[in-house]
């Protein structure tokens, strides 16, 4: 079952940056985290939580095409704690881990359709994410969303 | 203005619109409607939130900014030069993102649903900014009309994001010049067709004073250096003073607030007014709007040869003040005005982002009619208090 | 390349760690390479100094006192900010109905930071001693241990001491002068309703310190670096801005007298931290 297998070609550049080869695409992606905001690269982390967001916008609208759904327009913030982000930054007596220990999901909907209509969208959209049901067996999940006109 | 009773009851602006008019406004915006459209709509929202004023004994009305998207976007289909740019389009293109995305969070809301007056090239008037919502006012209601308006300080921030806006003008103080004339072009004919009260909202005048600009320090946030506001808030004064200077008389106001835009207090911005009070004395207006049902803004205080808007009840909250509590406000006030230097008004305006208003039509009218009771009983006791002296 | 000099510094913020890149990357491209060790608390950092498993120890002042005890006062202190320098705190009451005197604090409680921190707790509260004042016996202490290790490094302790004063839990609160500068200014404090009653004698906070057998011609060299970072070169004033100050400034040790004293006084170190 090859076919059912996805997979992504990760090679270092000089420049501290990685290309990801995937199909016929490829993209970039820099250190694991940063806590510096004029970093100029997307890290491993920030890459994941968009992922995390995409998969979850994506399917919404996705989702509400097939059950014929009006949805205007999705948008999510994606949240991620580290455990101890000190951890990752070799402090001498810190304890804990730098695995992320939570990740917060608020969606935002614009819609005139029913608040029903679209509560009933959503749930099939959790319901068949790759990476929110992934996700949720490793870390706490707190996903929400707002519908907003 | 006309003569008014004591303690007169007004608004601050806006009233929460109803879905319809939202759905209107997208439409609209959406270029799937036109303007005559949805100006029509928005006239029978007018008068319906005008029946609900005069209803609850409100003394000086307003339109309840049906016809605005917000209280100062909406000056971007009056003005040429400026474009409506959604948070989410805006992202792509400025620098410090990281502000933006805190305003996001704070205000719970999608990039894509806020929107930002820029400027992108020489503005000019196109259309007045708000003299079709008093003339229409005018001609619906007898009693004297509160227009809102945007300051001069809030318009210029707003309109200058300087990765767009410095092709045209290279500096906000530049931007500034245009912004000022426009305003007096506007207050002018307001004066002319007899607003009776004409009130500036510069609600970013409190994040200036309170977040100052703190820098990251490398050893102890306690030693961090603070960034000194004193530059902005003499900008903002000299603004406001330009745009008043040698006009025709009437009476103005300046509102500002420390944020409006969620129900969850914590978010909002924290502070007394005594940061301001030197620059607030400056200015040529002759009332502030001030909020002080919320514990964030401390005690009154007076402020020199003002009178006082106070803010007598909180729109942010779903439970409705008791007259009394609102009488008990105004007593303390009292102490430091006299009765004919107070109007009432709530804290802020009842919907001030159109598509995230913090309360319901039904919550706002309680909430008016709260007041303007307060409003009867203080001049009952007023009344008795002259008669025994 | 030469051996990096190790620096140790107390991390309250992961974001600060951005900080230390940008100063590691100039003494870099300045030929005096510089490696930074971050440590969780104050004790661990003076320990690893003591050890000599750091050269130079980014010190809060109650390190440099401790530092100097472990060491039997043989350890300089070779570079400070200009901010570091004569500092005071205040001790900040209700303007109205609040104590008009130190004396008046007997019997009331004074609100102070965290247990460890030397400008929102032991110096305020050696104030009151010098008065003739006992802690815990003729006035309550009422601490607010935020991030105990980090020797208040962080406003949290000193902004929960006013809050406590506000709500009317205290008589009194202690802060550092320019935390009452920057709350009276910015609407956190009403100063029309609060004001300094009393002020400490001015001290010193951070220090950059080194062991005594640490090389002086390193010294010399890494300090000729420091004392470059000008504040009307452009390039560096972004960076002294994120350091919070104007001007890298030659240690000093006259500075630490009111704090030896409180710390003395109350016992500090024989009391465990």
């Amino acid at each position: 079952m090859d076919e059912l297998r996805f997979s992504a070609r990760v090679t270092s550049r000089p420049d501290g940056q990685a290309d990801v080869r995937v199909r016929k695409r490829s993209f970039e992606v820099g250190a694991p985290l940063t806590f510096d905001n004029a970093y100029d690269g997307i890290t491993a982390v920030e890459q994941l939580l968009g992922s995390l967001g995409a998969d979850l916008v994506n399917g919404l609208l996705n989702r509400a095409k097939k059950r014929r759904v009006e949805i205007d327009s999705a948008e999510a913030t994606v949240e991620g704690e580290l455990d101890n982000a000190l951890m990752y930054l070799d402090v001498v007596g810190e304890k804990g881990t730098t695995a992320i220990k939570r990740i917060s999901v608020r969606l935002y909907v614009s819609t005139f359709a029913t608040a029903e209509a679209v509560k009933a969208v959503w749930a099939e959209t959790l319901q068949r994410s790759p990476l929110a049901n992934t996700l949720k067996r490793a870390v706490k999940l707190d996903i929400s969303m707002k519908i907003a006109i | 203005m006309r003569k008014l009773p004591l303690f007169p009851v007004t608004m601050v602006g806006s009233w929460p619109r109803s879905n319809e008019l939202l759905r209107a406004q997208k439409l609209k915006r959406a270029g799937q409607l036109s303007a005559a459209e949805f100006e029509k709509l928005a006239d029978e929202a007018v008068l319906e939130v005008l029946r609900l004023q005069e209803k609850a004994g409100v003394d000086i009305v307003t339109d309840g900014e049906q016809r605005r998207d917000n209280f100062y976007s909406f000056v971007s289909e009056k003005l040429g030069g400026v474009k409506l740019m959604t948070l989410a389009e805006m992202l792509d293109i400025i620098e410090d993102k990281e502000a933006f995305e805190k305003i996001l969070k704070t205000l719970d809301v999608p990039a894509y649903s806020l929107s930002n007056p820029t400027c992108v090239g020489k503005i000019e008037r196109k259309t007045p900014l708000a003299l079709n919502e008093l003339q229409f006012l005018k001609k619906h209601t007898t009693k004297p009309v509160k227009i809102p308006l945007p300051g001069p300080y809030l318009l210029t921030r707003a309109m200058f994001v300087k990765e767009v806006t410095k092709k045209v003008y290279k500096s906000k103080e530049e931007l500034a010049v245009d912004v000022v004339r426009i305003l007096r072009d506007e207050i002018r004919e307001l004066i002319e067709a007899g607003a009776d009260f004409i009130q500036f909202d510069e609600p970013v005048l409190t994040e200036v004073a309170f977040s100052r600009g703190k820098t990251r320090t490398f050893m102890c946030a306690s030693l961090a250096a603070s960034g000194d506001p004193t530059k902005e808030l003499e900008f903002a004064v000299s603004l406001i003073n330009q745009v008043l200077e040698g006009l025709p008389p009437v009476f103005t106001g300046l509102h500002i607030c420390r944020g409006n835009w969620s129900k969850d207090e914590s978010t909002l911005l924290e502070g007394t007014y005594a940061p301001l009070k030197p620059w607030l004395e400056r200015l040529n207006v002759k009332q502030l709007v001030l909020e002080y049902a919320t514990e964030r803004a401390g005690d009154a205080m007076a402020f020199g040869g003002k009178s006082l808007g106070l803010g007598v009840c909180n729109p942010r909250t779903d439970v409705i003040e008791r007259p009394e509590e609102i009488v008990e406000m105004v007593e303390k006030a009292l102490k430091l005005y006299a009765p004919e230097q107070i109007y009432l008004n709530p804290d802020c305006g009842f919907g001030t982002f159109s598509n995230s208003p913090v309360a319901t039509s039904g919550i706002a009218a309680l909430k008016m009619q709260a007041i303007a009771r307060a409003a009867k009983e203080l001049r009952k006791r007023n009344k008795s208090m002259n008669r025994s002296k | 390349m030469a051996k990096p000099i190790i620096i140790g510094a107390v991390l309250y913020d992961p974001k600060v760690s951005v900080i230390w890149d940008i100063i590691r990357e100039f003494f870099d491209q300045n030929g005096c390479p510089c490696d930074v060790v971050f440590f969780t608390n104050y004790e661990l950092q003076v320990k690893a100094l003591m050890d000599g498993q750091v050269d130079i120890a980014w010190n809060s002042p109650l390190a440099w006192v401790d530092a100097q005890r472990q060491s039997k006062g043989t350890c300089r202190a070779i570079a400070m900010r200009d901010t570091d320098q004569d500092r005071v705190s205040h001790i900040i009451t209700r303007r109205q109905g609040g104590p008009k005197t130190l004396l008046d604090l007997k019997g009331k409680a004074l609100a102070v930071g965290a247990k460890d921190s030397p400008q929102a707790t032991l110096i305020p509260v050696g104030l009151l001693q010098r008065a003739g004042l006992t802690p815990e016996k003729d006035f309550k202490v009422r601490r607010f241990d935020l991030l105990v290790g980090k020797h208040g490094d962080h406003i949290g302790g000193e902004l929960e001491a006013f809050k406590c004063l506000e709500k009317g839990e205290a008589a009194a609160c202690a802060m550092l002068d320019m935390n009452w500068e920057r709350w009276s200014g910015d609407g956190t404090i009403d100063p029309g309703q609060f004001g300094i009653l009393a002020t400490t004698d001015r001290f010193d906070h951070c220090v950059f310190t080194v062991r005594k057998d640490f090389p002086k011609a390193l010294e010399k060299k890494w300090l000729k670096v420091l004392f470059s970072m000008s504040y009307d070169n452009p390039k560096h004033r972004e960076m002294m801005d994120m350091e919070g100050l104007k001007q890298w400034r030659p240690g000093r040790t006259t500075g630490f007298g009111p704090l030896s004293e409180a710390v003395e006084k109350q016992k500090f170190f024989k009391k465990g931290r």
